[in-house]
């Protein structure tokens, strides 16, 4: 059963002889609970292509899918709302904010959504992330390896359909890779979630169940790895 | 220089919105500065000018005869020597203008005595110049020593303006310390986003002492843009309020209207403006040093490494949050981020909060107070005209309503009277004129033209012994005056003399005035009785009797009954107050033997005038300080949001509404205001309290439950004026958020990456 579908997606920044085409009608369809890489080298389009999904970025044409919701007939405000409940975004640098400490930002999707954390959960998810003694620093008395996790943590806690990782390993040493990883694919396996994973890295991607590759902003292969 | 140079340029043109607020913060700095020190030379100037008004000299002699004045003039130092001949000793006054600098005047003035064989006798004790301005120091000169201080010629003219610019220094480096913030924070502000670059400068081989002069460097370019922006911002204002003083009338106050267009001038000092570029110049370059200082002390590698709006440490919890949720705790928790600059903020704001609602309550109590006491004490004519023939009322008002000067004239006069049945015998009869009776005694039974036909008197009796007493009519005794001439008077024994000396504001009025006092036995009719004392009578508590009666009566009466014992005078309205010039003209020449008792016109400008003066101080200091505050508080609030761009970017990202953002961004802006507020009216509250204890301990107020001012007022004001401060705030929050905002997300968030 298919939980993403990718129709036709075109973004082209610039106007005139400026023009740069970052996707060119790019279409594929994911179904649920399948993890999917997307790799490609510098300004193939994998990051632009990632914040479509995401609800961050509105393609010049094309539809987006979630559900059957086409995300892009939203407004801005129903738009942020699905960005909260239905998708979690992982950064290459995290993107934590600073004043907050690893627990609240972990429950600061829930928190703006006006819910109140269930703390079974946190605890849960805390565990799973190995933040249980760090659950009250702050993010700059974090290692990125931990940062990371806390992200990873924001992007699980609300329990989105979807998780969106760009580059999620890209800033961090080779134990720390294959730790969040492995909590990525823990994830995927025992929440069911659909995980598309931006990544450079070839050995990143072998471990997905499927692998997109990108050129130009068009899709030149599209494979299954044979792990699933 | 060339590379720091280039490279300052480059930053310039590069980040054009910090760049365009870091000249905006030099031109506001520099425009308050410039404004200062235009007041206080225009002020100088007037003063300067008035004075040489009063005594165009700093040396007056007396009796000198031409050669000694011939040489004067040629003296060194003289700029000019006035000599005006004296009819009776034949002699020379001679008004003396110095220049340059005499050095001590104690030294100068013998020198300049024997050099032009003047044979002055000096006074002993010179520094008696100095106590006392405008000093007869000797019969044979006098000094214009205020003149000789306002020039800043000799010494202690000198001393004396470097002791009243020390005196003003604390009010200076308070102002200076607020305006050196608001650049420190803009350069501040820019370089913190180009700290990652000057770690990869330093790491490519460029020295901290090239990476502090990019910055100065960037500071003087900027400074080209933003000095002679202020110097021009600064003068504009400066001048806009010298016009708005100029049409306020406070100048007439202190000057005729040709002298205020002879003495009062917007004046600009070429020194006090190059003084002003000089302090804004070393203010920004020091800034500009201090913020390349604070970058080079991390390490290239720190630099390079360091992640921006790193936070150490947070307050858990948070009045904001427990008031405003989670929005209010990461505005609390914001606002922390730059922690002193915070305080500064607040600080600075709380005390322009506290200046307003206390000067503007205390000015706008005593010009109430002022108001109120003129309206209670009836004194709402504008001029009391003595009349000429004093026993015609009706004959006095209408010649005076002839001029057509005047739009009201009324009148109002008492007679004495002992009335036997009375305890004590405190009785009087008052007579007045339509206007006047109407106004008082509103709650007449009977109207003017009703208690003029019945012949009879309005009795007001308050004697709780004769509250049931309805007389018809009532015997009295008339204390009866008839005016004598000075030599009837001599020749009368002195008990049957009165004599009156009567108040007058008139040079021409007569001085003493003698009566013959006469006790007439004489039957009133009383045509109607009230029995409750109006509040226009109240403050005669003695008298228990009021007989009233109309102006008529009064010239009806006055042959048989009244005689000639009282002095007529008449309340005036004016019909145009710019006719009072006129009318005042006229009753000191040509006014038919009317006389200016009173000028209540005058006295009430007088009070509006100061009142309106000490507004426009107060308006000017609280405006100043209010400005400083201000661009503080919009500086500290946008520039945390530009500076929190990638990290509001993030948090759209995890799904925050819009709604949500500009909610979170009114909370921040609300704590300030709030914490200002409630530090205002703390500060406001006590600093009365602590006056008011004060006044009572020298007595000032006696009563205990009086008040300077209402504790309620202060309150009121500075929650006005927060809600001012509070909608600049957002104004300054939601402008940057909504620019923001239309750059796309992914653009945002990627500045982090």
């Amino acid at each position: 059963m298919e939980l993403l579908k990718i129709e036709n997606i075109s973004k082209i920044y610039g106007k005139g002889e400026n023009q740069v085409a970052a996707l060119d009608n790019v279409s594929f369809t994911v179904p649920k609970g399948q993890m999917l890489a997307v790799i490609g080298p510098s300004g193939s389009g994998k990051s632009t292509l990632l914040h479509i999904l995401g609800g961050v970025d509105r393609p010049t044409s094309g539809k987006v899918f979630l559900d059957d919701q086409d995300i892009y007939a939203k407004d801005n405000n129903s738009l942020a709302i699905f960005r909260r409940r239905q998708v979690g975004l992982i950064y290459q640098f995290y993107n934590l904010i600073p004043v907050l400490t690893a627990e609240e930002n972990i429950t600061l999707p829930m928190i703006m959504d006006g819910r109140k954390p269930d703390k079974a959960h946190l605890e849960r998810l805390l565990d799973l992330l190995e933040l249980k003694t760090r659950r009250d620093h702050l993010p700059s008395q974090l290692s990125g390896g931990q940062q990371q996790r806390v992200s990873i943590g924001r992007a699980l806690f609300t329990s989105p359909e979807m998780i969106l990782a760009d580059e999620p390993t890209g800033n961090l040493d080779s134990k720390n890779s294959a730790e969040i990883m492995g909590l990525l694919r823990h994830s995927n396996r025992e929440f069911g979630q659909t995980m598309i994973i931006i990544t450079h890295d070839e050995n990143i991607a072998l471990q997905c169940d499927r692998i997109i590759t990108i050129t130009d902003g068009r899709i030149i292969s599209d494979k299954m790895t044979g792990i699933a | 220089m060339r590379f720091e140079n280039m490279l300052a340029r480059k930053y310039i043109f590069a980040q054009k919105r910090h760049s365009a607020l870091t000249i905006c913060s030099i031109v506001i700095s520099i425009a308050m500065m410039t404004m200062i020190a235009c007041c206080l030379s225009t002020y100088n100037a007037i003063t300067r000018a008035a004075v040489f008004d009063r005594s165009p000299y700093h040396l007056l002699i007396y009796s000198i005869t031409e050669e000694q004045g011939k040489s004067i003039s040629a003296y060194d130092h003289v700029e000019s020597c006035t000599l005006e001949k004296n009819p009776e000793t034949g002699g020379f006054t001679a008004k003396v203008l110095f220049k340059g600098y005499l050095g001590k005047w104690e030294e100068f003035f013998p020198k300049f005595n024997a050099d032009n064989k003047l044979g002055l006798q000096l006074i002993d004790d010179e520094s008696e110049f100095e106590k006392n301005y405008e000093a007869e120091a000797s019969p044979d000169y006098m000094l214009n020593y205020q003149l000789i201080s306002k020039d800043k010629i000799e010494y202690n003219g000198r001393m004396d303006t470097l002791v009243n610019m020390a005196s003003s220094m604390i009010y200076a480096i308070f102002i200076a310390f607020l305006l050196r913030l608001i650049i420190d924070t803009a350069f501040e502000v820019s370089s913190k986003e180009r700290e990652r670059q000057f770690g990869v400068l330093q790491s490519v081989g460029a020295t901290p002492r090239q990476i502090v002069r990019i910055m100065t460097h960037e500071a003087l370019l900027l400074c080209a843009v933003g000095l002679p922006g202020g110097i021009l911002l600064g003068i504009g204002v400066a001048f806009l309020a010298y016009k708005a003083v100029l049409s306020s009338g406070v100048a007439d106050y202190y000057f005729t209207a040709e002298k205020v267009k002879e003495l009062v001038h917007f004046h600009i000092s070429p020194a006090m403006l190059v003084m002003c570029a000089g302090v804004g110049l070393v203010w920004v370059l020091l800034s500009a040093y201090g913020t390349g200082r604070r970058v080079i002390k991390k390490s290239p590698l720190e630099a390079i490494s360091a992640r921006p709006n790193a936070v150490k440490k947070v307050r858990r919890r948070s009045l904001m949050g427990l008031l405003f949720g989670w929005e209010g705790k990461l505005a609390a928790r914001n606002s922390r981020r730059q922690f002193k600059r915070f305080v500064i903020t607040i600080l600075a704001l709380t005390l322009s909060l506290t200046a307003f609602g206390t000067i503007t309550s205390v000015v706008d109590t005593i010009s109430d107070f002022m108001t109120k006491a003129f309206e209670e004490s009836g004194m709402d004519y504008d001029l009391w005209v003595g009349a000429p023939d004093e026993n015609n009322i009706k004959e006095n008002v209408e010649a005076l309503q002839e001029t057509g000067y005047f739009k009201e004239v009324d009148c109002g006069t008492a007679v004495p009277i002992r009335w036997d049945e009375l305890n004590r015998n405190q009785c009087m009869i008052m007579f007045y004129t339509k206007g006047e009776f109407e106004k008082y005694f509103s709650n007449s039974p009977l109207s003017y033209e009703e208690l003029n036909a019945s012949g009879g008197y309005l009795m007001i009796l308050t004697d709780p012994a004769k509250k049931d007493y309805s007389p018809e009519q009532i015997d009295v005794t008339i204390k009866r005056r008839d005016k004598i001439t000075a030599e009837e008077a001599a020749s009368l024994p002195e008990d049957e003399v009165e004599t009156y000396k009567p108040h007058s504001d008139d040079p021409k009025a007569e001085g003493l005035l003698y009566y013959k006092k006469t006790d007439l036995p004489a039957t009133l009719k009383i045509a109607a009785i009230v029995r409750e004392i109006p509040d226009y009578l109240m403050f005669s508590t003695d008298v228990r009797c009021y007989l009233i009666g109309t102006a008529e009566q009064f010239d009806l009466g006055r042959e048989g009954l009244f005689g000639s014992s009282v002095r007529l005078s008449m309340d005036c309205v004016l019909k145009k107050h710019s006719d009072y010039d006129q009318v005042k003209h006229w009753l000191e020449t040509n006014s038919s033997g009317f006389t200016l008792n009173y000028d209540n016109f005058a006295e009430r400008r007088s009070i509006e005038t100061t009142i309106t003066s000490i507004k426009i101080f107060a308006l000017f200091f609280n405006v100043l300080i209010g400005l400083i505050a201000l661009v503080n508080l919009v500086n500290i609030i946008s520039t945390g949001i530009i500076n929190r761009r990638s990290e509001l970017a993030a948090m759209e990202c995890v799904g925050m509404t819009r709604g949500q953002l500009r909610k979170l961004a009114l909370v921040e802006c609300l704590q300030y205001v709030i914490i200002a507020c409630v530090g205002a009216i703390v500060l406001s509250l006590a600093l009365l309290a602590g006056t008011q204890l004060f006044l009572r301990s020298i007595q000032l107020i006696e009563d205990n439950s009086e008040r300077l001012v209402e504790f309620s007022e202060p309150v009121i004001r500075v929650l006005i004026a927060g809600a001012g401060a509070f909608v600049a705030a957002l104004a300054a929050s939601l402008i940057p958020l909504k620019e923001m905002q239309r750059t796309d997300l992914v653009d945002r968030i990627r500045t982090l990456e």
